[in-house]
């Protein structure tokens, strides 16, 4: 379990990291062309697509994150109501079916990828497109890395009968 | 009989917290093969995201309020609206609607403006007298007030998902939000008088500092309506702008926010927000695009059309059914039925961009409705209170806030006069 803990951990650093220097770029870029366009009436040309698929990395990235925080957007109500044991199995459940229902997206985005790289498609600057959207499949396999080390790592835990550990409160 | 377990259990999995986005991804997922394509067509749906300009004003509206929510800005909003309009009758609580409006417009609601500026106002609130049930009331209420104002990030991601004018709905959104302040404004007014609420004289010099404090964030407001009104800027251009500058200020001329520290922090922070919400909005492509495929909007309405013959009666419906799906959820989870509603609304004659300020003033409201709504809990959590006591308080305001709603609802007027 070890291991894949420290890898866990090593994505979400790594992720952190990319999200705030692809974001700065992202602030500075986006002024610039706007600046560009409105006083010197040009803008760099592949600048606005390029921004664009910024925002799925650091979409992605955030989305990484997330999945450690416990930070999905999901109904929460019922969850707040029951026994912090019994919120712990929920978490477990709804753990790996996450899991479960990203690796199905990550085979999705795979052979999305894969249609493109076979039609040898470019995006900008003549780099060939999936250089950008690669992320998508990478994002959804460690998302779904994450949810199914997270709710094992719980089950580990069960024999320990070790219910009440702090984290659970956050949940 | 299959179909049937399926649906049990995707129910089952919502209601034990599950993350929507698996939900949505799975449906969808089940939906393609069922019909024997491709699953890659969902990601072809989602990959259709990065082709609409205004995905990018997401990030950046979301970080510029972030960075303004972490900074002072607060305190400073606060400061100005206290002596600009506190000599008023019911002054201090129009400066908490006011200060939450401004404040929920670039912070995009949920919940954020009850941790940042709820916790600031409510002490002030009970020092001037008002009543413990109303202070908590309003500020509970104010968490979400707001959203129909830009840059609001739930009027860009209805746009997105509806395929109308991201400026349209802006220039829409103006009267229903102001309606929508005004009678909580004016139920304030009445409240305050009744419980002899001491006024402070107006005084010059101490509104002249307060907006000296605040010099640097004044334009912010006035650039990014002025500048989308006015036809300058694009939302995203506005967005662009706006999170430039609101770094720059906090950053090195308020210097609130730390560099090495705060700054990266806070990135990561609102950028958790944006990855969870472009699962839902990527999952959300693929689902919409199957029911389109499987016509589900045109079956929904030709069943629905069979009892609801009127527009007002569907009207009376679409009002009720919002208000118990954005308790449940949070609007930017409740964003999956626009591409359900819009189609079948248009049948009904709604326009789209009315459409979009029912939502939104709809979503409003559903996050004070007792028993479950967002706000309730948020404010529950900051303020040491029992659901129950804010669910009470806050109950006069939803009653106000309804008879907005019907007047937003049914008059269009509201919404289209300043788009055509």
């Amino acid at each position: 379990m070890k291991p894949l803990l420290f890898i866990d951990r090593w994505f979400e650093k790594i992720s952190g990291w990319l999200l705030i220097l692809f974001l700065g770029i992202m602030i500075v870029m986006s002024f610039g062309q706007v600046v560009l366009r409105n006083f010197f009436d040009t803008s760099i040309e592949w600048g606005d697509v390029f921004l664009r698929h910024l925002v799925l990395w650091v979409g992605y990235f955030g989305a990484v994150i997330a999945t450690g925080e416990r930070r999905h957007l999901k109904i929460e109500f019922l969850t707040k109501l029951v026994p912090l044991k019994v919120r712990k199995i929920f978490f477990i459940i709804t753990n790996l079916f996450a899991a479960f229902i990203c690796y199905l997206l990550m085979q999705a985005s795979i052979s999305f990828v894969q249609l493109e790289i076979e039609s040898e498609s470019t995006l900008i600057l003549d780099l060939p497109l999936w250089y950008f959207i690669g992320i998508i499949p990478v994002g959804y396999a460690i998302i779904s890395f994450r949810f199914a080390i997270h709710s094992l790592g719980w089950i580990s835990e069960i024999p320990k009968g070790d219910w009440e550990i702090e984290e659970v409160q956050h949940l | 009989m299959n179909v049937l377990i399926i649906v049990l259990a995707l129910i089952i999995l919502v209601l034990i917290g599950s993350p929507l986005f698996t939900i949505i991804g799975a449906i969808s997922l089940y939906g393609f093969s069922a019909e024997g394509i491709d699953t890659a067509a969902i990601i072809i749906e989602l990959y259709r995201l990065a082709s609409q300009p205004v995905l990018l004003a997401i990030p950046l509206f979301t970080v510029a309020g972030y960075f303004l929510a972490e900074s002072k800005a607060p305190q400073r909003i606060v400061a100005l609206a206290q002596a600009l309009i506190g000599w008023m009758p019911g002054g201090l609580a129009i400066v908490v609607l006011i200060s939450c409006a401004i404040f929920t417009a670039f912070t995009g609601g949920s919940g954020v403006t009850i941790v940042a500026l709820g916790g600031l106002v409510f002490p002030i609130l009970l020092a001037e007298k008002y009543s413990e049930k109303f202070s908590l009331g309003l500020v509970t209420t104010s968490g979400s007030l707001g959203l129909l104002f830009p840059p609001s990030l739930p009027i860009i991601l209805y746009g997105t998902f509806a395929e109308v004018s991201i400026d349209s709905l802006f220039r829409a959104g103006i009267v229903p939000g102001i309606i929508l302040m005004l009678v909580i404004a004016i139920y304030s007014i009445q409240q305050g008088g009744k419980a002899h609420v001491p006024r402070h004289p107006f005084d010059a010099k101490k509104a002249w500092k307060a907006l000296k404090e605040i010099a640097w964030e004044i334009p912010l407001p006035f650039f990014i309506i002025g500048g989308i009104y006015g036809g300058w800027f694009t939302a995203t251009e506005a967005a662009a702008v706006t999170a430039f500058y609101v770094f720059v200020v906090e950053v090195f001329i308020y210097k609130d926010l730390k560099f090495f520290t705060d700054v990266p922090r806070v990135m990561k922070e609102s950028m958790v927000l944006v990855g969870a919400i472009l699962m839902i909005l990527g999952c959300a492509m693929g689902l919409t695009s199957y029911l389109i495929d499987q016509q589900v909007p045109q079956k929904l309405f030709e069943y629905i059309s069979q009892v609801v013959t009127s527009k007002i009666f569907f009207l009376v419906l679409l009002n009720i059914f919002l208000l118990i799906i954005g308790m449940m959820m949070e609007i930017f989870s409740a964003i999956v039925v626009v591409p359900l509603i819009v189609p079948v609304a248009k049948q009904y004659g709604i326009d789209p961009v009315h459409l979009g300020i029912i939502f939104l003033a709809n979503l409003e409201i559903a996050y004070l409705m007792p028993p479950v709504g967002l706000n309730l809990f948020m404010s529950s959590f900051r303020f040491k209170k029992s659901i129950g006591q804010v669910a009470a308080a806050t109950l006069p305001f939803i009653l106000v806030l309804i008879i907005a709603l019907i007047i937003i609802t049914y008059i269009p007027e509201l919404s289209l006069w300043f788009v055509q």
